[in-house]
């Protein structure tokens, strides 16, 4: 279990190595050699002499070869900011002052922030959609997907197959820009846009509330579907009908021996689906106007904020890699099959 | 004491090119004690039957006819009445033990299930009564096996858990559906060893479905020989094969290897089980039957009617000489005995 847990880190660490070559090497050389920008001219601000952008580059460390400055950006995402890129991004300030403006992810020039400080005041908004968008959509589809899977063919299953497939085939943006203006503009139940702190429960979810049902819904589709099969092929495995031989209710049945077999799929499929929204639910949180990483993520594009850009592509990796692991931890605790082989 | 009687059992499935009555018209019965063994090939309705009795079938089955746990009825009784009488008062061993054991579970927590599902008793009881049962079947250090999930154990060990799971509860009838198909030879030895000493313990009537008739004559007071979803033939087993009544017995003997020299073929019954979907007219057998006659395929099958050998009776119309003659000759049974 140990050396199970060793290794799948060890692939982790290589696989964000690979993730962070490619970042580099996207955002580096090859924007640059794309569409020719830099980022010291960037940094640099309107129309600069090409006697500025040359002293960017020196400040920013970009007249160094690619491979001395990939091997500092790993170094500084580990380590952290060197004392020697403090004293040239942030001269004469202190220390909690230049990591305002520098941290392990960089600098942000056009908010003249670190990306960090962007990424963990963005975060919590991504992480709260998501939280209360996985609960409802677990909570809607886990029990449909299973008294689906104990009637077969019944008409709450057929009512169930076309929820499925209206929510799998409405895309977010549309059914999300519905939602606001029936729901939040016509009616007034929910509010338009916008995130209050957990600091204010009863807010925090309130305007949240819109926004994860959308997201919910959608993902709920999808997790109906995999419930209903997973349960229909565990449902007639040979175990099942010995629970049945043992005298088992019908609900220890299908919850104690057919559920805790079924699951195991559905928790891979939503330990991924959690790290891929971390990462940031980019359509949901433009439409319903919350500040998340996704929303962040499109602001930075749409400037030019290159280092915030690659900060939360990197980031967004991490956050999908520990999933995986920690997918992998569950499933290992939950199946006796995986743990002892 | 009379404990299983199946009284003109129907069991049909619904499907989508129509209805297969898999079980037609069975009767038996089963003392207390007694060890019937229930014999014929693959998709001749001896699971079914089994499954009827157990009322394990699937929805798309009904049931007709009357099946009697001692003097209770069981056609037609509410699922929660059954259920309590599942795996307590009848209980069933399975074919394949490497998937009927839950795979997420420890062993000890099934068993402890079985056991709390119909007794009274605390965790700590049931948990000293299963370490018991375990110790019952034959398993080595049975305190650690509690804590192991069935992927740890062998085919013959899991098989051994799933009989020390039946019996738990004491039933009164445990049906036992191939329980040593799935093994091999060596571990098949043993389970049916294991199965030979239980049944002098324990006081249950036991219906032992296969398809093997060396275990049949190992285990088994009586058999039934079943075909296309009927019994042909039903006979104590000395008697089965010394004097067998059926022509398709003869076959089922004659097929058996070692009986006829090592280095000649294998006998084969000719043709192939009928569809249950559109069974034959008359006896179901009479198209693979090389004593047919024209009666056999266009009349109503004979009904099972006793013979002159003690304790047997045939669905055949050829008569006792005849039977007697072409019994001993084609399943070469005398040359073995």
């Amino acid at each position: 279990m140990v050396r199970f847990l060793i290794r799948r880190i060890l692939g982790g660490i290589f696989v964000v190595l690979v993730v962070t070559l490619a970042v580099f090497v996207l955002f580096g050389p090859v924007l640059r050699w794309h569409s020719n920008i830099s980022p010291a001219r960037l940094y640099a601000g309107k129309n600069p002499s090409a006697e500025q952008i040359e002293r960017v580059s020196a400040l920013l460390g970009l007249d160094k070869p690619y491979y001395v400055q990939y091997g500092y950006t790993l170094k500084r995402l580990v380590l952290g900011p060197s004392q020697d890129e403090r004293e040239r991004v942030c001269p004469g300030s202190t220390a909690a002052e230049c990591d305002q403006l520098l941290g392990r992810f960089g600098s942000s020039f056009a908010k003249q922030r670190s990306v960090d400080s962007l990424i963990w005041d963005h975060f919590p908004v991504t992480l709260s959609l998501t939280f209360v968008a996985a609960i409802m959509w677990l909570l809607i589809s886990i029990p449909i997907g299973i008294i689906s899977a104990i009637r077969p063919r019944s008409l709450f299953d057929r009512v169930s197959i076309v929820f499925v497939l209206i929510g799998q085939s409405l895309p977010v943006y549309y059914f999300g820009l519905l939602a606001l203006y029936f729901l939040a503009y016509k009616l007034g139940w929910f509010p338009l846009s916008g995130y209050e702190p957990l600091s204010n429960p009863g807010q925090w979810l309130y305007h949240l509330l819109l926004p994860a049902s959308v997201l919910a819904l959608q993902f709920a589709a999808i997790y109906v579907r995999i419930t209903r099969s997973q349960m229909l092929d565990t449902l007639s495995e040979d175990y099942v009908r010995t629970a049945r031989a043992k005298g088992a209710g019908e609900t220890r049945v299908v919850i104690r021996h057919a559920f805790r077999n079924a699951m195991l799929p559905i928790v891979t499929m939503f330990g991924l689906d959690l790290g891929l929204l971390l990462g940031g639910a980019i359509l949901i949180e433009v439409t319903f106007g919350l500040q998340g990483l996704g929303w962040l993520a499109v602001q930075a594009a749409k400037r030019l904020d290159v280092p915030t850009t690659a900060g939360i592509v990197l980031f967004s990796a991490i956050i999908i890699v520990a999933a995986n692991i920690v997918v992998d931890l569950v499933n290992a605790s939950l199946d006796p099959r995986i743990r002892l082989e | 004491m009379r404990l299983l009687t199946v009284d003109d059992l129907r069991t049909t499935f619904r499907t989508d090119d129509g209805p297969v009555g898999a079980v037609d018209g069975v009767s038996l019965s089963v003392d207390a004690g007694q060890v019937l063994g229930i014999v014929g090939e693959s998709g001749c309705g001896k699971s079914a039957l089994s499954l009827s009795i157990m009322g394990l079938l699937p929805k798309s089955a009904t049931i007709t006819g009357s099946i009697r746990l001692g003097e209770q009825e069981l056609v037609g009784l509410a699922g929660s009445e059954l259920r309590q009488l599942r795996g307590d008062d009848m209980a069933m061993i399975f074919q394949d033990p490497m998937t009927s054991l839950n795979p997420v579970m420890r062993i000890g927590e099934q068993l402890i299930e079985a056991i709390r599902l119909h007794q009274r008793v605390s965790k700590a009881e049931a948990r000293r009564l299963a370490v018991d049962g375990l110790a019952a079947v034959g398993i080595p250090s049975p305190e650690d096996r509690m804590r192991a999930y069935p992927l740890e154990l062998s085919g013959g060990m899991r098989q051994r858990v799933m009989i020390a799971m039946a019996l738990l509860n004491r039933p009164r009838l445990l049906i036992a559906d191939e329980p040593t198909t799935a093994l091999d030879v060596t571990t098949q030895a043993q389970i049916l060893e294991l199965m030979r000493e239980l049944r002098r313990e324990v006081d249950a009537a036991i219906v032992l479905i296969t398809h093997d008739l060396g275990v049949v004559a190992e285990l088994c007071d009586e058999v039934a020989v079943m075909y296309a979803g009927r019994i042909v033939e039903r006979a104590p087993v000395a008697e089965l094969f010394a004097h067998p009544q059926h022509p398709y017995t003869w076959g089922l003997l004659a097929s058996l290897p070692g009986r006829s020299g090592a280095e000649e073929r294998l006998y084969q019954i000719p043709g192939t089980p009928p569809s249950l979907l559109h069974p034959p007219a008359g006896c179901r057998f009479a198209p693979r039957c090389a004593f047919a006659m024209d009666a056999c395929r266009t009349d109503p099958a004979p009904l099972l009617t006793a013979t002159a050998r003690a304790g047997s009776a045939v669905a055949c119309r050829l008569d006792q000489t005849t039977r007697d003659r072409e019994g001993v000759r084609l399943s070469g049974t005398e040359a073995e005995r």
